[in-house]
């Protein structure tokens, strides 16, 4: 994992991040112009500078070049091959590491045209975790029948890690899955290319609006379970309930604190007849702890 | 007799001095529009398929002669090295291969000036730039063709009349 990211990272920072002994701990790595080199582990952050992880305020500081040439690097030095990314304010990288991007946002007509004057950068980094789904996997799976289900959780606590393996473990057992993977970050396609393990009978439909895949790969793929993430649209709350009156199941996931909150969305009113469950999850014992699972009526 | 062995081989040398400048001169205007057909290609990546700046110049070194194959093969080359060099530092390194192949200090500056402003912005953008490049090389290759029309011949023959002017003064 620590080649796959550095390749992506201006020299002078690949320098400063590749002695340090604890990647296998670190969940992200901030880099604002002029800012403290920051990267985050189990949920703290740290600074870096040459002699390795460091307090915040004795960080190497990131210039104007380390960022420019790091973003360069990550587009490959093709921005125009990734507008629509930039657009979102994201990139994916090969090896599945996500990039958020901060800066000057172009309006046209009302509308996002693009990003100017990048100032900060935001990687995520990606890690499957084989065995994630393994405490929800009996109530999901019950006999040969998947049942639907929705994960609930507040943001950092391990819903696209879970839904990735419940695909994995699903998929590596016969069933036909679809991933409508709208931000990439289930599969973590990079041109096209799944970069983290989501079994060997998955199709990835990537970067596609997930109501408008969902009634394409209906349509087309015949799957027995499609798996998508972060419901919030009201049109995701349709197209769900499309899939199971076609006779497809379906695991998804939103952002929620508890129950109630949840129900008060919008994409609920069509969208809730679509799941028979529902898995919540919090950090209490690190990310992906499975606090709940409630059975929806 | 053996003057006159001497004197043949200072006409025929100078002689062919100058038609190695005169061919010079006659393979400017088509160094140029090679380059620019080069750069069409690079627009219609751009435009159709936002082929990556790697990919697309690989591929146009595979569809294009002379000077301009050798500089984009270069381009790629140094892109696809995965050292962290920026797309201006390898397309001003890569100059090298244009510069070796006889293109003018001028015309070096303008398509140099071009790497600043590769693969950083979107397509629109960069097609904008690439037009106007290609404008630019397209009215250094009509300064070129008239030199060539000019200079073609005059080098074709004063070479041989400098050899002669030579043997003169030498006897």
């Amino acid at each position: 994992m620590r080649s796959t990211l550095l390749q992506h990272l201006a020299p002078n920072l690949r320098t400063l991040l590749e002695p340090l002994r604890t990647w296998e701990l670190i969940e992200e790595i901030r880099l604002r112009i002029n800012q403290p080199l920051l990267i985050k582990e189990r949920g703290l952050e740290y600074g870096v500078n040459r002699m390795g992880i460091c307090r915040v305020h004795e960080s190497y500081c990131v210039t104007m070049e380390d960022l420019t040439r790091s973003f360069e690097i990550m587009t490959d030095n093709s921005w125009y091959a990734l507008e629509d990314e930039i657009r979102s304010g994201y990139l994916t990288l090969s090896g599945g590491h996500r990039v958020g991007i901060s800066g000057k946002v172009v309006l046209e007509r009302g509308y996002i045209k693009t990003l100017k004057y990048i100032n900060g950068l935001n990687i995520r980094l990606a890690r499957a975790v084989p065995g994630a789904a393994d405490p929800v996997m009996r109530q999901i799976l019950r006999g040969d029948r998947i049942v639907s289900t929705l994960i609930i959780s507040p943001p950092g606590c391990g819903k696209t890690t879970l839904l990735r393996d419940i695909c994995r473990q699903l998929s590596n057992r016969g069933f036909n899955v679809v991933v409508i993977d709208e931000r990439s970050e289930i599969a973590a396609c990079h041109r096209g290319i799944p970069q983290l393990d989501i079994g060997e009978s998955t199709y990835v439909i990537d970067s596609c609006p997930k109501a408008q895949g969902i009634s394409m790969v209906l349509r087309g793929l015949a799957p027995d379970v499609i798996i998508t993430d972060e419901i919030g649209h009201p049109d995701d709350g349709t197209a769900l309930a499309d899939a199971i009156r076609a006779g497809v199941e379906v695991i998804s996931s939103c952002h929620g604190a508890d129950w109630d909150s949840v129900q008060q969305r919008t994409w609920m009113q069509y969208g809730r007849a679509a799941f028979a469950q529902a898995v919540f999850l919090s950090r209490r014992c690190g990310p992906g702890t499975v606090e709940q699972v409630l059975k929806l009526d | 007799m053996l003057r006159l062995f001497g004197a043949l081989i200072v006409i025929i040398g100078c002689g062919l001095g100058g038609m190695v400048v005169a061919k010079s001169y006659a393979l400017r205007p088509q160094h140029l529009r090679e380059l620019s057909n080069a750069l069409q290609l690079l627009a219609t990546e751009i435009d159709y398929a936002r082929t990556s700046l790697s990919e697309a110049c690989s591929k146009i070194a595979g569809q294009t002669k002379g000077p301009a194959a050798q500089f984009f093969a270069q381009f790629a080359a140094y892109l696809e090295g995965r050292s962290g060099m920026s797309a201006n530092e390898a397309w001003s390194k890569s100059l090298q291969v244009l510069a070796d192949a006889g293109f003018v200090k001028q015309e070096l500056e303008t398509i140099g000036h071009f790497g600043s402003v590769l693969g950083r912005s979107d397509a629109e953008d960069q097609l904008k730039h690439l037009a106007l490049l290609q404008t630019r090389l397209e009215q250094f290759g009509d300064q070129a063709e008239q030199e060539r029309e000019k200079m073609v011949r005059l080098w074709n023959y004063l070479g041989f009349c400098i050899g002669a002017l030579a043997v003169l003064m030498l006897i």
